[in-house]
């Protein structure tokens, strides 16, 4: 079933998480990193920040996106600075695109993750959701 | 910041090994707090059509932009990072190996340069990313 292009604009917003040295961590060892005393937090780490808001999106009725159905297409990141332990940061995503093609949808979502200040890093991420094999 | 670090268009950086398997993809999955079954489970994987259980794209991303740290770019440094997925990296007990190369590709008139960097597993594509870095 297509996704409903009225949704395109929804925000979805979550309350600020704390970087923490584990998470760090854990999420560098991951991605095969040497362990080190005081890491530099991955590129990728946003993502991870970002989950409070992604499984909101996910979990929205309204969408009926199945997260088992659904792949990553492309992923950017835009720094304003560099992510650091400590950082306490709010994540915002907004539905930027929603474009449908045969039995798949793609959907591009804008991920905001802000500090007090302002905004330090900006994720698009574009997901194609493939419809199930009923709807063929 | 040393002199040593500037780039110039032509530079190559790699190859760098990354190395996936099942467990890593667990441990990836609680690090990164995305639990999507096809990156841990054959059966939801072939659900999809695919043959097995696949990397998470954002493994394979941000273990490629580990080449950054190989050419003596800093984090600090790094403006934009861009990946556009190709084919997936299939996740065994057995570890699945795949390769890292990057390139600068332009320098820009205010010092911005672009690393173009591709991610290569046997005969398959993965991924190709593009990374804009203060040179």
């Amino acid at each position: 079933m297509p996704i409903d292009p009225s949704n395109l604009g929804k925000v979805y917003s979550a309350p600020p998480t704390v970087i923490t040295a584990a998470d760090v961590s854990a999420f560098a060892a991951a991605l095969g990193y040497a362990p080190e005393q005081d890491p530099s937090v991955p590129p990728t780490f946003a993502l991870k920040l970002a989950q409070p808001v992604l499984a909101e999106f996910f979990a929205d009725p309204q969408l009926q996106i199945a997260l088992d159905r659904t792949v990553h297409a492309d992923q950017r990141f835009s720094y304003n600075r560099a992510l650091q332990v400590d950082d306490r940061l709010s994540p915002q995503l907004t539905i930027v695109k929603i474009r449908s093609r045969g039995n798949s949808d793609w959907i591009t979502v804008e991920i905001g993750l802000d500090d007090d200040q302002s905004r330090v890093v900006t994720a698009t991420a574009t997901f194609i959701v493939t419809g199930a094999e009923s709807d063929v | 910041m040393s002199d040593s670090k500037i780039l110039t268009p032509g530079m190559t950086f790699g190859p760098l090994t990354i190395v996936t398997n099942r467990e890593t993809s667990q441990a990836y999955a609680h690090a990164s707090g995305d639990f999507n079954p096809i990156h841990l489970d054959d059966v939801a994987a072939q659900r999809l059509g695919l043959p097995q259980a696949i990397a998470h794209g954002m493994w394979t991303m941000g273990a490629a932009l580990r080449i950054l740290d190989e050419a003596g770019i800093s984090i600090d440094e790094l403006c934009v990072s861009f990946c556009r997925f190709g084919k997936p990296l299939l996740l065994n007990d057995d570890p699945t190996v795949a390769t890292v190369t990057a390139a600068v590709s332009n320098v820009d008139e205010t010092g911005l340069a672009t690393v173009a960097i591709e991610v290569h597993c046997g005969d398959d594509r993965i991924a190709k990313l593009e990374a804009v870095v203060v040179a």
